[in-house]
């Protein structure tokens, strides 16, 4: 296939980058109705100030970004630490994650967890961009 | 880099479980806007709409890092001649390149969302699925240059090994593979992947319209090129442009 392999992959993933920030945005909006009780019509104008104050910062790049990046990744963690930390006392299993099992018996278990695999890759999006953060991150002057 | 890959093994799985097996169950919380904020609730003992505060940063920091990729692919692409926009001034500021990419990607993506918010085309199911058919697409080919790399260039210098070598990429190829055949024709519609499909062809007749005759070794490509081609002397083989594309990417993507 020659270049042309490479040429599929690079639009691949720019089709993955760009509808991930899409597919965050939207539900960024929705968020953003619910926190501030307005109107959803609304929702369009806070697409706007988020890229806005991305393309912002992006733009400043050095410092700035890598700052904001760290600020947001710190802020990030400390949530989820919390998170998990303090909602660990309420966690049962049997209450809350078998049921799901016991009601599927109609054969189509192997099935409906294939038919699951996409929601599971949440968890690989976008790591394949970590080495060049990696390596952009030590060299911001 | 490591301590970040491990530091996201485990908080996915700590997510995962403490998300998973609390109030309301996974059944409902599989399709939720906000699956954490019912243990912020319960936890802080806040309202739902306070708890949704505590999300608002990861969600915006998530796409936030997304644009950061997007405008270093398309600065990529670009600048081995595999993009259709020749970015004016590029000479005299070179960052132009990146800022307008990094303003196409955001353009696209603002179109996008309002197709999805005004017309109803695409839902955000829809797009997620795109993304990650996308996604899987590139994962598969960069584990098999990983292999081609690993068998070929072994010796070539890289910052990160692989633990599990050629093996964890077969694996992973497997699991992605069957992954994207379950986003392909195990959901409920097929729109994301006829999305991805027309995008597909129309770029595939670009670029055997126009980019196969404009397309160059960028600097990184060529440096890669270098590198690669006296390691490969010894075995006196002519390395293809695909690969070259691949090893410069694996500098930073494997």
């Amino acid at each position: 296939m020659g270049p042309y392999f490479g040429f599929v992959v690079g639009y691949c993933e720019a089709v993955l980058n760009i509808m991930y920030v899409a597919s965050s945005v939207i539900p960024f909006g929705q968020m953003l109705t619910i926190v501030t009780a307005l109107p959803s019509s609304y929702e369009p104008l806070y697409w706007l100030f988020f890229f806005a104050t991305s393309l912002y910062i992006h733009a400043q790049r050095g410092r700035l970004f890598w700052g904001v990046n760290a600020a947001i990744a710190i802020i990030s963690i400390i949530i989820l630490v919390l998170y998990v930390l303090s909602t660990l006392q309420y966690v049962d299993i049997n209450q809350y994650a078998l049921p799901y099992k016991r009601e599927v018996s109609t054969g189509n278990q192997v099935m409906a967890a294939f038919a699951g695999l996409p929601v599971s890759s949440w968890f690989y999006v976008g790591v394949e961009m970590l080495p060049l953060a990696a390596f952009e991150s030590n060299r911001v002057s | 880099m490591t301590a970040c890959m491990i530091f996201l093994f485990f908080s996915a799985i700590a997510v995962y479980f403490t998300v998973s097996c609390q109030h309301p169950g996974v059944e409902e919380l599989s399709g939720a806007l906000l699956p954490l904020n019912y243990g912020f609730s319960r936890a802080f003992g806040i309202s739902y709409q306070a708890a949704t505060w505590l999300t608002l940063p990861a969600v915006y920091g998530t796409a936030f890092g997304f644009m950061y990729d997007y405008s270093r692919q398309l600065t990529a692409m670009s600048k081995s001649g595999l993009m259709p926009l020749k970015v004016p001034f590029q000479d005299r500021f070179p960052d132009a390149v990146l800022y307008a990419y990094l303003l196409l990607g955001s353009l696209l993506g603002f179109v996008v969302m309002l197709f999805v918010y005004y017309l109803h085309l695409l839902t955000i199911r829809d797009l997620f699925l795109i993304c990650i058919l996308g996604g899987y697409l590139v994962y598969i080919c960069v584990l098999i240059s990983y292999i081609i790399f690993q068998t070929r260039y072994s010796s070539l210098h890289r910052e990160f090994r692989s633990p599990f070598g050629i093996s964890g990429a077969v694996v992973g190829i497997l699991i992605f593979s069957v992954s994207f055949f379950s986003a392909v024709a195990l959901q409920k519609d097929t729109v994301s992947s006829v999305f991805l499909a027309i995008v597909l062809i129309i770029v595939s007749i670009y670029y055997f319209v126009y980019a196969r005759y404009h397309q160059k070794f960028s600097d990184d490509e060529q440096k890669a090129l270098f590198s690669a081609y006296i390691i490969n002397g010894k075995h006196g083989t002519i390395i293809p442009k695909y690969e070259v594309v691949y090893l410069t990417r694996s500098s930073y993507s494997i």
